[in-house]
């Protein structure tokens, strides 16, 4: 049965093998360091997520809260894809930085503390 | 070529450049940097005792990353930058570097031998572990370098040596959080 196993299993390349140790450690520390980011409230936004927020910025001076339609509509926001836009929305509420309002669907607002 | 343990020598020769570079580097801002402008702003503070000892952190990530070679791979700058501490007027005990690390391997034993769930290697340890790694390494050496220079147990100067571990600690971290965004920010350069 052993030697069915090793027979099958392929050796991997060393030099695969070590690079992946590397990258693997250098993966770790960064995926630890966002969550340190996060933690301590200085995770850095994307470009999309940051021009999002600038539109409800824009949005919400004259209103208490901002529409999806409105937001993906923004001049702001003209060059991105609809679904870029929307994960967008989801990256910023997910951090904190936008909350939904209202009673229908799709208005948001932004967390005093976010802004 | 392999050693007994898997590692090839050429493995072992990258990691010790790799930690030798970041060690050497931390341990010089320290010493060119925070050293004088400690003396400046704090001069009834001993010399011996750093307020802001970068080199913590990254004994912590070494020991983490490397478990006992890491000890060994720290050796060689530990006592480097101890020749260099001592030209730049600060004598230290010659066994204060392998002090050093030792208790920091120590510390990380102790604390994944408590937390066995967050070192299993099956989920990331969260930063907190880390600190909590740093912690306990760093009240291990704080006894051991108050007895070694001071000759008897001065709390005073063992909270010092914690405040200042847990301080380099946080603040290497920090730099290594903006010099990973700094290196983002170059490959986007790059792309565009």
């Amino acid at each position: 049965m052993l030697g069915d196993i090793t027979k099958i299993a392929k050796p991997q390349p060393k030099t695969t093998s070590r690079m992946s140790n590397l990258l693997q450690n250098i993966a770790k520390l960064q995926m630890m360091l966002a969550d340190m980011e996060a933690d301590v409230g200085i995770r850095d936004i994307g470009v999309i997520e940051k021009s999002v927020l600038s539109a409800i910025v824009d949005l919400t001076e004259g209103a208490p809260l901002a529409s999806t339609k409105e937001i993906l509509a923004h001049p702001l926001n003209e060059v991105y894809s609809r679904p870029s836009l929307f994960r967008a929305l989801k990256n910023l509420e997910n951090l904190g930085r936008i909350t939904k309002g209202g009673e229908k669907r799709g208005l948001y607002t932004l967390v005093d503390e976010g802004v | 070529m392999l050693n007994p343990v898997g590692f090839s020598i050429k493995e072992h020769l990258q990691n010790f450049v790799i930690v030798s570079v970041f060690y050497i580097t931390a341990y010089s801002l320290t010493l060119g940097f925070v050293a004088p402008l400690q003396q400046m702003l704090f001069s009834n503070v001993i010399t011996e005792l750093s307020l802001l000892f970068l080199p913590h952190g990254v004994r912590v990530l070494v020991v983490y990353f490397f478990g006992w070679r890491g000890v060994l791979y720290l050796i060689p700058s530990a006592y480097l930058m101890k020749i260099l501490s001592s030209q730049a007027g600060i004598p230290l005990d010659p066994w204060s570097p392998l002090f050093n690390i030792i208790a920091c391997y120590v510390g990380f034993q102790l604390v994944k031998f408590a937390l066995p769930e967050r070192f299993s290697g099956a989920q990331l340890p969260k930063w907190r572990d880390f600190g909590l790694v740093a912690l306990c390494g760093s009240i291990f050496n704080s006894a051991g370098m108050t007895l070694l220079h001071q000759n008897e147990l001065d709390l005073f100067i063992a909270l010092g040596y914690v405040i200042g571990d847990m301080a380099g600690f946080f603040v290497c971290f920090f730099i290594l959080i903006y010099a990973f965004r700094f290196a983002r920010l170059l490959a986007k350069v790059d792309d565009a």
